[in-house]
């Protein structure tokens, strides 16, 4: 052992009250003992051991860097989308949101952690500069033609084909990630829809996009917008708010919902053929079926090295777990979708350092999880860190999860007839959709899903307000009992945090995990908490 | 007014959804054909030797059983035709053609095949991806869909002909009934209506819950009495009102609204003659099962629809209701629980009110008519201001 090996062990050794993990097992404290009460601010870092915690640290200031250079590349910009924006605001809680992300997390485990959120965190503040340095409203940009606003939902690789726009998801700054971040910032959207009439029995998260959409909270931007009826109703009846405040010529690319029959397929395919024609007549430009092609080797790298991911998955000795592979995941697919090279780089790294990891027979979390689960349904967006307090808190290892599942299919890189078929399978399994629409048989998957991934445990998030995950509601629980898993519905609200907090949802686990399994927790000082204040 | 002479027949036929039309259809040896939602053509379920029955679920008191299996935080119409399954009420059937319409239904339609509720050996159940655009790729995809999930099954499954001739007899049919229907809801365009929009409503849903060839000699002879009856000496409602919205099946629902004082002049809802009853015309140089496609694609006013014409559609069409029916006002419905109505609602709020400057009315409703009291309020409210409104001269 080298000297400096040496001497980190002996502070480790000396500092270890320190760590939470320590304190737990020691019964003198733990993970929510350098919390204030109710909130996300923490007194001090988590230590984590000497190499851990700097390296922890390193990564929050990469992290700020990045944010930084947002500011720096576009600061009057910035500033303006302070101003105008309510939403930007929220932007300021990212540290404390991926701090709490990885608490628990130590060597490999923490280091892939960080290597999946630096590439979301530089990815996103491009591309909030990039919007806010082009938004029509504080008199528009170079660039302000050549983006194209679409549906978040709508998987953007087939408009790699136009190498000189910009597809950018429409919702995914002011709604959808920021509710990552901030579980506060929803509800205000939520209720000035409901003030104008809207229900509140319908999905929290459509409400939201359309609460933006009435307080004309959404950038302002391109000649066209593409909105989809992707993933669901709810989703599909927002965009008539949209069409009419984003005022563009518009075009809704319905992908077929009975997705899993051959009939379907032709028609998605058409479906984004008439995409790719609107685009051309809109911007008057020419599809590039090479640059689709480049773009296309790029996705299905991306995937290629995310099915290996999947056998690591499968045995205990992966070091990508819970949040860091969920969001990471869903940001890359659906937000990135092939179009940048950091994320080909970066699940690279992961994968050699995945290898590494296997071959060591190295265990996350210090060997302590004690059931493997499969999470099922779509998870609370305003709960993120939700599958890090399980693991730390009753040794739940979130295995995979139901949205990272989305289309996987290799596209051709040679024939256009054949990529713009592979595109079309491929986004019929998008975000929410691959396995929560188009039918019972892709719901009940579920269970071959655990199966193959060698789960005990099945975790469905039952969004209070998904009609379509509520009418299956008895018969997922007649399967789970048929078939043997533990099985918890776990109560939420998608985007809306006074309607079942996540106190709420830790009770669900809390209840079956006492109640049922009569296990106790790892850490008692997560079990109950209020963290009703926090971002 | 005199009594309609067949109302209280037509009444007892709403009851339940094995009347005693259907009971006689069947025993004839009819095929049983159930349907949830109008991107189901009735036309194709009327072909020869079978009958459409658009599914109720009348005098549903509790959804125990059907909410154990969809949760009580799901549509009540979907969760009711559950629980009459369940019950027994749809033994009859020897089909069920649903369409993924929206989720809710979906799901339901599912429990049809997953956990067999409706105890007939014959029985099968599809369902059909309706389209959420009016174009051509949606419309062959349409076609598509009904030739393999509900013609092609009425083939193959139950031998029904399907040839050319059997589809332009079930468009004779459809025209048929449905210039039955028209001409009696045409009448309530005139400025003192011979014809109540609750006895409209009871008509509409009984020629869409029995079979056809049973209940025209009915609707013929109501219409012929129509024709004659005198009506009040004076109109005897405050306002007229257009009622729009989702699965109202409930006659009940517009007794409301009547008894409260205004008349329901033009139905514009999932059980109602907007769409359903218009003529189907078969273009030069077109097959009648691509007319019959090309109908339900056009006139269907789903909330679903997602092109920038179709919504439009949805808004224009109300406007003409308006106009051909002279109403004051519009009531917009929903059922709780329904992501779509429950946009377009609030969307259609906005445009009539602010825009086209119709005085416009929205409420949420369960299935079963409950909280009657609340509504009447509403009800009242709105008319009173409708009828303010006319008396200030419509300012």
């Amino acid at each position: 052992m080298k000297l400096t090996d040496k001497l980190i062990k002996a502070v480790d050794k000396k500092l270890e009250r320190f760590d939470p993990l320590w304190q737990s097992e020691h019964g003198v404290g733990g993970l929510r003992s350098r919390y204030y009460d109710k909130t996300g601010v923490a007194k001090y870092r988590e230590w984590r051991g000497v190499k851990d915690t700097f390296y922890d640290y390193s990564q929050w200031l990469k992290n700020l860097m990045s944010m930084g250079m947002m500011v720096g590349s576009a600061p009057m910009a910035c500033l303006k989308g302070f101003w105008e924006y309510r939403w930007m605001g929220s932007y300021l809680g990212t540290f404390m949101f991926i701090d709490r992300l990885f608490e628990g997390y130590r060597g490999y485990e923490l280091r892939i952690a960080h290597m999946n959120m630096h590439a979301i965190v530089q990815s996103l503040t491009k591309k909030i500069a990039l919007v806010l340095a082009n938004d029509r409203r504080f008199g528009g940009g170079p660039l302000t033609d050549r983006m194209v606003p679409m549906d978040e939902v709508l998987p953007p690789l087939f408009m790699a084909g136009f190498k000189d726009l910009i597809p950018i998801p429409l919702q995914t700054l002011p709604e959808f990630i920021i509710c990552d971040i901030d579980q506060h910032i929803e509800p205000y959207y939520i209720d000035v829809a409901e003030s104008y009439g809207l229900p509140a029995d319908v999905c929290s998260r459509c409400a939201a996009e359309t609460g933006v959409t009435i307080d004309d909270a959404f950038p302002i931007f391109g000649k066209g917008f593409l909105s989809t009826n992707m993933p669901c109703n709810a989703s599909e009846a927002t965009s008539m708010f949209q069409r009419r405040r984003v005022n563009l010529p518009y075009q809704p690319v319905t992908m077929a919902m009975i997705h899993n029959e051959p009939g379907a397929h032709p028609y998605s395919t058409q479906e984004l053929k008439n995409a790719i024609a609107f685009i051309e007549k809109e911007y008057g430009v020419k599809y590039d079926w090479n640059a689709l092609f480049e773009r296309a080797k790029h996705m299905n790298e991306q995937n290629t090295i995310e099915l290996e991911k999947w056998d690591y998955f499968k045995t205990p000795y992966s070091a990508l777990v819970g949040i860091a592979e969920t969001l990471y995941r869903l940001y890359s697919w659906a937000s990135v979708n092939g179009q940048e090279d950091y994320f080909t780089k970066t699940d690279r790294k992961v994968i050699a350092l995945m290898r590494k990891a296997y071959e060591e027979k190295y265990r996350p979390f210090a060997g302590k999880t004690r059931h493997r689960a499969f999470l099922w349904g779509p998870s609370a967006v305003y709960y993120t860190d939700f599958p890090t307090w399980i693991q730390n808190c009753w040794g739940i290892n979130i295995v995979l999860n139901m949205d990272s599942t989305m289309g996987h299919n290799m596209i051709s890189t040679t024939d256009p007839e054949q990529a713009i078929k592979d595109l079309a399978l491929f986004s019929e399994k998008g975000v929410m959709r691959h396995h929560a629409v188009g039918g019972w048989d892709n719901v009940n998957a579920v269970w071959e899903w655990a199966k193959n991934f060698n789960c005990d445990m099945v975790l469905c998030n039952d969004n209070v307000a998904c009609k379509g995950m509520n009418g299956v509601h008895a018969l997922l629980e007649e399967q789970a009992r048929d078939l043997g898993f533990h099985f918890i519905f776990i109560e939420h609200d998608l985007e809306d945090s006074r309607t079942v907090s996540r106190q709420d949802m830790r009770k669900c686990v809390n209840n079956y995990m006492s109640v049922v399994l009569n296990e106790q927790p790892l850490d008692p000082t997560i079990v109950e908490f209020d963290d009703s204040a926090a971002y | 007014m005199k009594d309609l002479k067949h109302l209280i027949y037509f009444e007892n036929l709403l009851q339940e959804a094995h009347n005693e039309l259907v009971t006689k259809a069947v025993a004839e040896g009819k095929h049983a054909l159930g349907y949830n939602c109008y991107y189901i053509p009735e036309t194709l379920l009327n072909l020869p030797g079978c009958f459409s029955s658009r599914l109720r679920a009348p005098r549903c008191v509790s959804t125990d059983i059907a909410s154990y299996y969809m949760t009580t935080r799901n549509c009540p119409y979907v969760r009711s035709i559950l629980e009459r399954a369940i019950e027994g009420g749809y033994n009859y059937l020897e089909a069920l053609f649903g369409a993924e319409g929206c989720a809710a239904m979906e799901r339901m339609e599912e429990h049809f095949v997953l956990i067999h509720p409706v105890k007939n050996e014959k029985f099968f159940s599809t369902i059909i991806d309706p389209p959420m655009k009016g174009d051509e790729n949606n419309l062959n995809y349409y076609k598509a869909q009904l030739k393999l999930k509900v013609v092609d099954k009425l083939r193959d499954e139950l031998g029904v002909d399907v040839s050319d001739e059997a589809m332009l007899k079930a468009i004779e049919d459809h025209n048929e009934i449905s210039s039955l229907i028209t001409q009696m809801g045409d009448m309530r365009k005139l400025d003192n209506p011979p014809i109540t929009g609750y006895e409209f409503h009871v008509i509409q849903l009984v020629s869409q819950v029995c079979p056809h060839y049973l209940i025209k000699p009915y609707l013929e002879e109501t219409l012929e009495e129509l024709k004659t009856r005198e009506p009040e000496p004076k109109f005897p409602f405050r306002a007229r009102v257009a009622l729009v919205g989702s699965e109202i099946d409930d006659p009940d629902f517009t007794k409301l609204i009547e008894s409260c004082g205004a008349m329901v002049v033009a139905d514009r809802y999932c059980f109602g003659s907007f769409p359903s009853r218009e003529q189907i015309e078969i273009l030069p140089g077109e097959g009648p099962f691509d007319a019959i496609c090309r109908h339900y694609l056009h006139w269907n006013q789903c909330a679903r629809f997602m092109d920038g014409d179709k919504i439009d559609q949805r808004h224009s069409e109300v406007l003409r209701l308006v106009k051909d029916f002279k109403a004051d006002g519009v009531i917009y419905e929903n059922m709780k629980f329904c992501e779509f109505w429950s946009y377009e609602k609030v969307l259609a709020n906005h445009i009539f009110t602010n825009e086209l400057h119709i005085p416009c009315c929205t409420i949420e409703k369960e299935y079963a008519l409950g909280a009657a009291g609340q509504l009447r309020t509403r009800f009242q409210a709105f008319i009173e201001s409708l009828e303010i409104k006319s008396i200030q001269g419509g300012k």
